[in-house]
């Protein structure tokens, strides 16, 4: 019996999933078009002169609309990574995996390499027809055509992608010219081929052995979420039979057994088979079952969003305490970002020590500490700031010019110095602040620490 | 691999490297299929339960995870061959950190060298008025002069303030320039045994402070102003208003670079002291020190 061989890697099954209309068809078709309505147009919006979305990396700033955020509000990214992360918790516990069904860029960009799919080489049955067929012209005009509009949509993809990095409406004329970075033609060659071969050839793939999500999504699901499912108990026992017949009188259930859950499913599972990691939660079976129960006369929802209490006979409770407590820490970091981004200061300011000496005796009573002061004006408005000292007595500040100017964006260093009256101070190190504001704003101001050294 | 006398650990690494690789690649071919325990339809397990009922599925691999083996291979096998890591074998690319330093430095050059050569030609007090340029040579000063003249410029004990108008060696802008090019070597030597030891030393120390108009012992004064006019009146001048020439400092005023303690003063006389300013030209190039030039300039105005 050992000596059957198998091989150990497994050629992928293409899988042609039918094409499928209905109501969650419709729904996803809504995010497909929304999302890559946003993705693409996005970049082409202008704000105040500028891109509203450029993530500049060589220069460290981040442009989101009138926002700059800066190397130094990284916790805001953090933050929203965390939203992001406890959004999916939330929407998994309450209605299963609609992150992969409706709103995943592998789903998103799959579904348009489906429909391009479709256009260029005919339905499920045709193209496997096509795939069983030997080379001919008509074959090949139709795989090179399909290629080649895959490869054109992914260029485009990769095209936007690098645009949020670098300015697009610069990119765009330099593409055609051929003036463009080695760097961003390797971006958007990477990007063409990565689009092409996730949502080409990988689909499905991606899902089952790669992402992992996929995977801890499940983890979270209990006996009250919503999961796509079959239900067996109208359902079997299956068969075909005439349309004229009553099943009950034949003891038979509602399911024909007529494959069409199977056909439509894109990770090519039989949902009849129970609850599978591999189900995305497209929802494509659903609609298909219910056309068919449609013209069987029979009713819909032999396939449905449904829940593993229900399917039991008991009830479903969708509020339960994990639902709270989601909802509740997604509620407070959503106020706590919000809260932080609009009291944000759009000014930072770093206090550096000189290094070469702890402090400068002037003369029999004065000592000099000195200072370099950066100024980071995060704003998008230019601004002349004030500077003075705070908490520390018999001190003045020399300044080679008490106004500085910071444009838009920019960072200043400037030299200052505290010159103390050693003699009437407590000796050793004293903490005080530096308190940088905008002249003639009074609410952007900030107090920055800074320590000062006396002999004694 | 310089750090062994024989090529025998070169020969060594570079050997285990590539019989790794080569045992990886066997591993790899000769394990494409595996025995099937039955040929029914029904997924293969591992064998292992867990739990009294808990089975793992031993399904295949896909297919791309093979790929992306071999794809490893090559990648490993090209990149030792383009790089160094075969024992001393320096790789077809002849890449080394030293030669990617040097390019990035001639490509930084390339890049910023002309914003600076503009300045090659300027006048220097015309520059010290140019704010774009007084704003690059700050950034100039805070990094290669500030770590011992301060960020404010204003120096440290042995170390001269460039923002009074005092200055060692003159304050025409060409002789700024050759300080901050070729560097200065002060030196100020002991005098004890030439004074009859710390007695005498005291003596000039205490006329010293009298001529800068501080506080001194007029006795002693008188005693030190004989022997600073036959010793150090050389460089310092009769008057004691120094020698910009020679770097000699001028010792009426109020400036004290090395400080006005009588102590400070003594030992200074005695023992002597050296100072330098390195020579900069060689770091920062002709169009940079004439830069920090104009900006020290305009510093003392």
């Amino acid at each position: 019996m050992a000596d059957i061989q198998q091989e150990l890697y497994q050629k992928r099954e293409k899988i042609y999933p039918r094409e499928v209309h209905g109501l969650f068809a419709f729904l996803r078709l809504v995010g497909v078009v929304g999302l890559l309505g946003l993705y693409f147009l996005l970049p082409w919006f202008s704000w105040g002169g500028r891109q509203s979305l450029l993530f500049d990396l060589p220069e460290r700033k981040f442009y989101v609309f009138s926002l700059i955020f800066w190397p130094q509000d990284f916790v805001v990214l953090t933050i929203l990574m965390i939203i992001l992360g406890v959004s999916l918790f939330l929407f998994t516990v309450l209605a299963g995996r609609l992150w992969c069904g409706y709103s995943c860029p592998q789903t998103v960009w799959t579904e348009v390499f489906l429909w391009l799919e479709r256009i260029i080489e005919g339905s499920r049955a045709q193209q496997i027809k096509l795939d069983q067929a030997a080379w001919s012209i008509r074959k090949f005009r139709l795989k090179f055509s399909k290629h080649l509009a895959w490869f054109a949509i992914s260029f485009w993809t990769a095209v936007t992608f690098v645009g949020y990095f670098t300015p697009i409406r610069e990119l765009l004329p330099n593409l055609v010219e051929f003036a463009i970075h080695p760097w961003t033609a390797f971006w958007i060659l990477f990007f063409t081929l990565a689009t092409y071969m996730n949502a080409g050839w990988l689909r499905e793939q991606v899902c089952l052995h790669m992402c992992p999500y996929a995977r801890f999504q499940s983890a979270m699901f209990d006996k009250n979420t919503l999961i796509i499912s079959y239900d067996s108990k109208r359902g079997e026992p299956r068969g075909s039979r005439s349309r004229k017949i009553n099943p009950r009188e034949m003891g038979m259930g509602d399911c024909i057994d007529c494959t069409m859950c199977v056909q439509v499913c894109p990770t090519g599972i039989d949902i009849r088979k129970g609850l599978q990691y591999e189900c995305i939660g497209c929802a494509a079976c659903i609609d298909a079952c219910n056309d068919v129960m449609k013209k069987m006369n029979y009713s819909t929802g032999l396939i449905r969003y449904t829940t593993e209490n229900e399917l039991s006979g008991q009830p479903t409770k969708f509020l339960r305490p994990q639902v709270f407590i989601y909802a509740a820490i997604l509620s407070v970091l959503v106020i706590a970002v919000t809260y932080g981004i609009l009291v944000r200061t759009p000014l930072d300011v770093d206090v550096i020590r000189d290094r070469n000496i702890l402090y400068r005796q002037v003369d029999e009573t004065h000592v000099d500490n000195v200072y370099t002061l950066r100024i980071l004006n995060k704003s998008s408005n230019e601004y002349t700031y004030g500077i003075d000292i705070e908490g520390i007595e018999h001190s003045v500040l020399l300044m080679n010019n008490p106004d500085v100017f910071v444009p838009a964006g920019g960072v200043v260093d400037v030299p200052v110095t505290v010159r103390s009256i050693a003699k009437n101070m407590a000796g050793g190190s004293i903490e005080f602040a530096f308190r940088v504001w905008v002249l003639n704003t009074p609410n952007i101001e900030i107090f920055e620490k800074a320590r000062l050294v006396t002999p004694n | 691999m310089a750090d062994f006398d024989s090529q025998f650990w070169s020969f060594f690494v570079g050997i285990v490297t590539l019989a790794s690789i080569l045992g990886v690649v066997l591993l790899v071919v000769c394990n494409l299929t595996r025995a099937k325990v039955d040929d029914t339809d029904s997924p293969q397990t591992t064998g292992h339960v867990w739990d009294e009922d808990l089975l793992e599925y031993d399904n295949p691999l896909p297919r791309w995870w093979l790929y992306l083996f071999y794809i490893t291979l090559v990648f490993g096998t090209a990149y030792l061959l383009l790089y160094p890591g075969l024992g001393s074998f320096q790789g077809l690319l002849n890449w080394n950190q030293i030669g990617q330093y040097e390019a990035e430095v001639a490509k930084a050059e390339k890049k910023f060298g002309s914003i600076f050569d503009q300045y090659l030609q300027a006048d220097i007090v015309e520059l010290a008025k140019n704010e774009a340029a007084m704003k690059s040579a700050s950034r100039v000063f805070a990094q290669s002069c500030a770590v011992c003249h301060g960020s404010d410029a204003r120096g440290a004990p042995g170390i001269p303030n460039l923002r009074d108008d005092d200055w060692i060696y003159g304050s025409e802008p060409e002789t700024i320039l050759t300080t901050i090019q070729n560097g200065r070597m002060g030196i100020m030597p002991g005098w004890e045994a030439a004074l009859g030891g710390s007695e005498g030393v005291r003596n000039v120390a205490e006329y010293v402070l009298k001529l800068g108009s501080l506080q001194a012992d007029e006795a002693r004064a008188q005693k030190g102003e004989t022997q600073f006019k036959t010793i150090c009146a050389t460089c310092h001048g009769v008057d004691g208003k120094g020698n910009p020439a020679l770097g000699a400092m001028n010792l009426t005023d109020d400036v004290w670079v090395h400080g006005n303690s009588i102590e400070k003063l003594s030992e200074i006389i005695g023992k002597g002291v050296q100072s330098q300013m390195p020579a900069h030209l060689d770091i920062l190039g002709e169009g940079k020190t004439k830069l920090v030039a104009a900006y020290v300039i305009s510093l003392s105005n």
